[in-house]
This record gives C-alpha cells, structure tokens and sequence, in this order.
C-alpha cells in the first residue's frame, strides 16, 4: 500500500488505479454506512478519490492511508447528506432515516451472514444520518473525537454529546427490536431477561413485561 | 414506608436515570458516567446493560474489516472518473491544481494590467497636456 502511495504522489497513474481498486471495497463500505444507501454512496466514494488525489502531496504519511481516505470519506459525506438537508422541500425530520428495509437489499445482511452483526447494522442503519456518522466514525472506525468533529463540521464537544446521545439511541433500538423479535439483546449478552433492560414495562416503555415479572425485577433489585 | 410498588417505581427511575451512565460506562467513558455511576453498581438490571453494550461494541468494532459487496464495475467506473482528471488533458500530477490556480492567476494579472495601460493611453489622448507627462 506504501509503495502504491508513493508512486501516485510521483504521478504514476497506474499505481493511482491500482490504489483505488485496493481500497475501494473499504471506502464503499464506509460511505454506504454513513449514507445508508448505494447511489449516495457512489457518489460520495468518487467524490473522495478525486478530493484524495488532489491532497495527495499533503498526505505526510504518518497516519494510515485508509485513515486518511476514511477521514475524507467521511468529509464527503456529511456535505452531501448536509446539502441535502438543506434543499429539502418537504419538512422532513432529521430523525427520518434514508434506508432501504428489504432484506434481501441489505448488504451488511450479505456480508455478515451473522445475525448479531446484521441486527447491529440495522439498527446504526435506522439512527438519524447525523447521530450515526459519529457513532460509526468512533466506534467502528476508531476515529478520534477530534478528527470526527473537524471532519463533520462541528465542535468536539457536539461530536461527543451526538456520539452519547447515538449510543443510548442504539441501545434503546436493540433492545427494542430484540423484544418485537423475541431474539434477544440478552443474546448479546443483554437484559431483556427477567432481570430487565430498560426495555421492559418497568425501566423503559417498549416491553410488555408481566406485572409478575415486575415483582422479579424488584426482588433482583432488593439484593 | 413505601409500599413494593413505590419501591419498584423508584428503582426502575433510577435505572432510567442512569441510562447515560450504562453506555458511557460500557465504552469506558467513565467520568461521563461518574454522576450515576452509583446505582449501577448496585443495580445488577443496569450492570447487566453494560456487559451487553459492551458485547455491541466489541461486535461493531470488528465491522471495521467488513467489505460490503458493491455493483459490478463500480471500480472501473471511480478509476474512468479519477482518469478524466489526471489523464490526458488533465493535470499532471497530485495536488497539481496549484500549477491551474497559478496559470489562472497569471492570466488574470495579465489582463488587468494590459487594462490599466489601455486605460492610462486612452486618458493620455484625451488629455494632451498629460500626455506629454506620459
């Protein structure tokens, strides 16, 4: 890959092709997560090759290449998703998300083939676009705070405060979708057991937990 | 003396309240979950939260590594679209939209002073006294 890196910067145009087959499956996959559909992603990937080869000569090197074109990824990105909230005509929540439920259309479902990561790629895929860019730049792709919030426009404090506020947001979907399903976010290790995640008729709003099943949950907690 | 269902009402406020604490707990954030950090400790309901949401986070971090499948020629179609750029005719190397930016420059200075000289000959003839200044 360095060696890919440094003949682009040189100019070599066969190695600049070569760099964006070897990492395009990458940038894809990144600009899918964060836009939730495959046009949009498209278009930001391209729009990222070109950004990335008109910095080249600024990339230094000491991050990771992929970092590097992920951070632009991500730029991209959230432009367009922004642009695109802007020239709405209908008043659209921002809470809308943008994604395609069918199954059968689900690539994360394709790729994964595990039901663990396919629930969790469904549930970052129904966030609101601007809580999942933070979540899936931090937590899956490790980016810091301060990359993040440079990259989508925003203070640092405002990526943290969006990337808590995605967490709790994502939690809550799992746990929801693991009650309706009668799968279980317990499976994951999780409390929508008898001892009760906030899902349930106690602690949150989603379940329909017995009023047995309370008297449960308060002697779990009596201890 | 609260009755069980006060008791229960209570606690279950409490675990709601400490929601914030469970996620920042679980992604070690663990000043952001200092205010209720004292009740999930002795709340087995919201302990049991933080080992789930830690399973998540385990799992979406190994996501990272994953390649969703993308259309047949999507590739070859981000390479055409880079080479319109940087192939024939376009610019020759990275970064090379300096080397434009500079060129447009250049010819913008160079209209704008052909301009003012145009100018300063046309107010020399219309001024003959200035043009024998000039």
């Amino acid at each position: 890959m360095q060696t890919l890196v440094e003949a682009a910067r040189a100019g070599d145009e066969a190695a600049l092709d070569d760099l964006v087959r070897v990492t395009y499956g990458g940038t894809y996959t990144l600009a899918y997560r964060l836009t939730g559909n495959e046009d949009d992603a498209r278009d930001v990937v391209q729009d990222a090759y070109l950004r990335a080869w008109r910095g080249l000569r600024r990339f230094r090197g000491d991050a990771q290449f992929t970092t590097w074109l992920y951070r632009i990824t991500a730029n991209c990105s959230a432009n367009l998703l922004a642009k695109r909230a802007r020239h709405r005509t209908e008043p659209l929540s921002d809470d809308e998300p943008v994604v395609d439920h069918r199954t059968e259309h689900d690539p994360e479902r394709q790729v994964t083939g595990s039901d663990e990561r396919a629930r969790i790629a469904a549930a970052l895929a129904q966030l609101p676009w601007r809580l999942r860019q933070v979540i899936v730049l931090r937590d899956i792709y490790d980016l810091a705070h301060g990359a993040i919030a440079k990259e989508l426009g925003i203070t640092e404090a405002a990526a943290k405060v969006r990337l808590h506020r995605a967490r709790r947001r994502l939690r809550d979907l799992l746990a929801a979708e693991s009650t309706e399903a009668g799968a279980s976010y317990a499976a994951l290790g999780g409390s929508s057991d008898g001892l009760g995640g906030s899902s349930d008729g106690l602690g949150g709003s989603t379940s329909g937990s017995a009023p047995g099943a309370e008297i449960t949950v308060a002697d779990a907690h009596a201890g | 003396m609260r009755t069980l269902a006060e008791l229960v009402l209570l606690r279950s406020a409490a675990c709601r309240g400490a929601e914030g604490a469970v996620v920042a707990l679980a992604a070690g954030d663990f000043a952001a979950s200092r205010a209720a950090g004292g009740h999930v400790a002795t709340c087995l309901r919201c302990q049991a939260e933080v080992v789930a949401y830690r399973r998540v986070m385990v799992v979406m971090r190994s996501m990272r590594d994953d390649r969703l499948p993308f259309g047949p020629g999507s590739t070859d179609e981000a390479v055409r679209g880079l080479q319109v750029v940087v192939g024939p005719g376009g610019r020759s190397g990275p970064g090379g939209e300096g080397a434009i930016r500079a060129l447009w420059a250049a010819c913008v200075g160079g209209l704008t002073a052909a301009g003012a000289a145009g100018l300063m000959v046309w107010i020399a003839r219309r001024r003959p006294g200035l043009a024998q200044v000039v």
